[in-house]
């Protein structure tokens, strides 16, 4: 188990364990944490899990994809250094103590 | 007062996400979900990909964790079928005997699949349909090297299991009653494009071809005669012949049936304490009864219920998107190809798309792996924004400059 904070953009904060090999996106909807829709379910065609990654963990995360990025620029927001989507982040050890932010508004 | 009691017939996506958005809204009456199968509501798109690769365990495909529902006070009764809706007297009959009572009723029990060419009396131990979680699981085992399978129907389903089929290694065979595959929901240049991405991996597809005749040991299909009289073994066959909307309810209890169960811009039947959403529900688009068998439907339908419900009157406002993952291929869809006159090609780097025109306004985007044409597009069809044509045809042309035009 991995321990990972949620922020809402209303600044509620929601501090979970997320096991190992879901997603970020999966461990919002698993502890029913507002703020991250993904309705596709994780298959990187929606960019409705956008978050802002805490500065510290920007370059922890593993790399984003073209096809990440290309969503992205078109979410609501985005913020080309911080701006993730959540489904394409695979909960490791690596990731205990990670930190995000939800937007305003997905889309 | 009168205590409202939301009843919800339907346990998938629909459903889910019309209970979900009506607790988020603060709606304290009672909530109750008659599902007919016997798994909480779970995703069904996975079911024809990571699903059934086995990427993808069953608990993951949960919408939401089992104690959610007694967290926020939803009854889900499971195996339970709905045999008549009552509508004098405002109760839902269950096959087990019950009667539930509603105050408003939501139908979201979404579509069937069709078994053309086989018939309802046909009961073969090889033949096999994909429609929810328990066929998924049956057919996954059915995935072995070297095993032939025939695939009939060449629509989105039928080609995304024939590609994780022949990624298995095996023999995989389509075969597709029109002219050609996708017919019904992509233009020629789509089907061209799968057609060779399928013919480079091994998959023979056969178009204009129908099933005549199917051959049989006892229980096992053994082979399948075409038309054309070809003939083709099986080890496998797979009906996914599309799918028709479950209205048999909503027929019975006199409801204004027309393409699905009809509804009006707030969701509503013909009865206005019931509503309709997701694959079963009929609404009017541009002047005809249309259905959408999409996940972004469902959503979007059951949330739309939920607030008119809870007392915020909205109107349902269509934004059809769709996908599909065949081999490496992602095809991510904006919009409705129907009635399309023109269709113009990008193709940047190794980055395809098709833009479907009526005359001079656009209707759809097809994108393979091009996630950035695909969201230009969706947002310029929200937008009701047409690009001109020749601007398009200008591969230099940031198409993202096209939102920013009037």
């Amino acid at each position: 188990m991995v321990k990972i904070t949620y922020i809402e953009f209303n600044g509620t904060k929601h501090v979970v364990d997320v096991e190992d090999g879901l997603t970020v996106m999966e461990g919002a909807r698993d502890n029913d944490i507002p703020g991250i829709e993904a309705d596709c379910g994780g298959a990187c065609a929606c960019s409705t899990c956008h978050v802002y990654v805490d500065n510290d963990w920007v370059d922890k995360l593993p790399q984003k994809e073209d096809m990440e990025s290309d969503m992205l620029e078109f979410a609501f927001s985005p913020d080309d250094k911080t701006s993730r989507l959540t489904c394409q982040i695979t909960v490791t050890d690596d990731l205990e103590g990670l930190i995000v932010r939800m937007p305003e508004k997905q889309i | 007062m009168m205590i409202e009691k939301i009843v919800i017939i339907g346990g998938g996506q629909a459903s889910i996400s019309c209970a979900s958005q009506l607790r988020s809204l603060g709606f304290n009456g009672e909530i109750c979900m008659v599902c007919e199968e016997n798994y909480y509501p779970y995703q069904r798109p996975p079911l024809s990909k990571k699903f059934l690769t086995g990427h993808f365990h069953e608990e993951r495909l949960l919408l939401k964790k089992i104690d959610y529902y007694k967290t926020n006070n939803i009854q889900v009764l499971l195996s339970k079928k709905a045999t008549k809706i009552d509508r004098d007297n405002k109760k839902v009959h269950l096959q087990s005997g019950e009667k539930i009572d509603y105050t408003k009723l939501v139908i979201a029990i979404g579509s069937k699949a069709k078994k053309a060419p086989l018939s309802d009396s046909d009961n073969y131990s090889n033949a096999f349909y994909l429609r929810n979680l328990h066929d998924a699981r049956i057919l996954k085992n059915q995935l072995h090297t070297g095993k032939k399978i025939l695939i009939i129907g060449g629509g989105y389903l039928g080609l995304e299991v024939a590609s994780i089929c022949s990624s298995f290694g095996m023999h995989t065979t389509v075969v597709e009653g029109a002219e050609r595959i996708l017919k019904r929901v992509a233009g020629e240049p789509t089907a061209a494009y799968f057609r060779e991405i399928f013919s480079i991996r091994g998959v023979k597809i056969i178009e204009n071809d129908f099933v005549k005749k199917i051959n049989n040991i006892e229980s096992e299909v053994t082979n399948v005669e075409l038309a054309s009289g070809r003939l083709i073994d099986v080890d496998a066959l797979l009906v996914a012949t599309g799918g028709y909307p479950e209205v048999d309810l909503a027929k019975d209890a006199q409801l204004q049936i027309e393409n699905g169960i009809k509804v009006n811009e707030r969701l509503e039947t013909s009865d206005p304490s019931i509503y309709a959403a997701g694959d079963c529900a009929s609404f009017n688009h541009k002047g005809r009864c249309l259905r959408l068998e999409s996940v972004g439907n469902a959503i979007d339908q059951g949330q739309t219920v939920a607030l008119n419900i809870a007392g915020n009157r909205t109107n349902f406002n269509a934004k059809p998107w769709f996908w599909t993952e065949q081999f490496d291929q992602k095809l991510q869809i904006a919009g409705i190809c129907d009635g399309f006159t023109d269709i113009i090609e990008r193709k940047v780097k190794d980055k395809v798309s098709f833009w479907y025109y009526k005359e001079e306004i656009l209707l759809a985007v097809d994108s393979f792996n091009d996630p950035y044409s695909y969201m230009i597009g969706k947002r310029l069809i929200e937008e009701k924004k047409s690009p001109k044509k020749e601007i398009l045809r200008d591969i230099n042309f940031d198409i993202k400059d096209a939102l920013s035009l009037k």
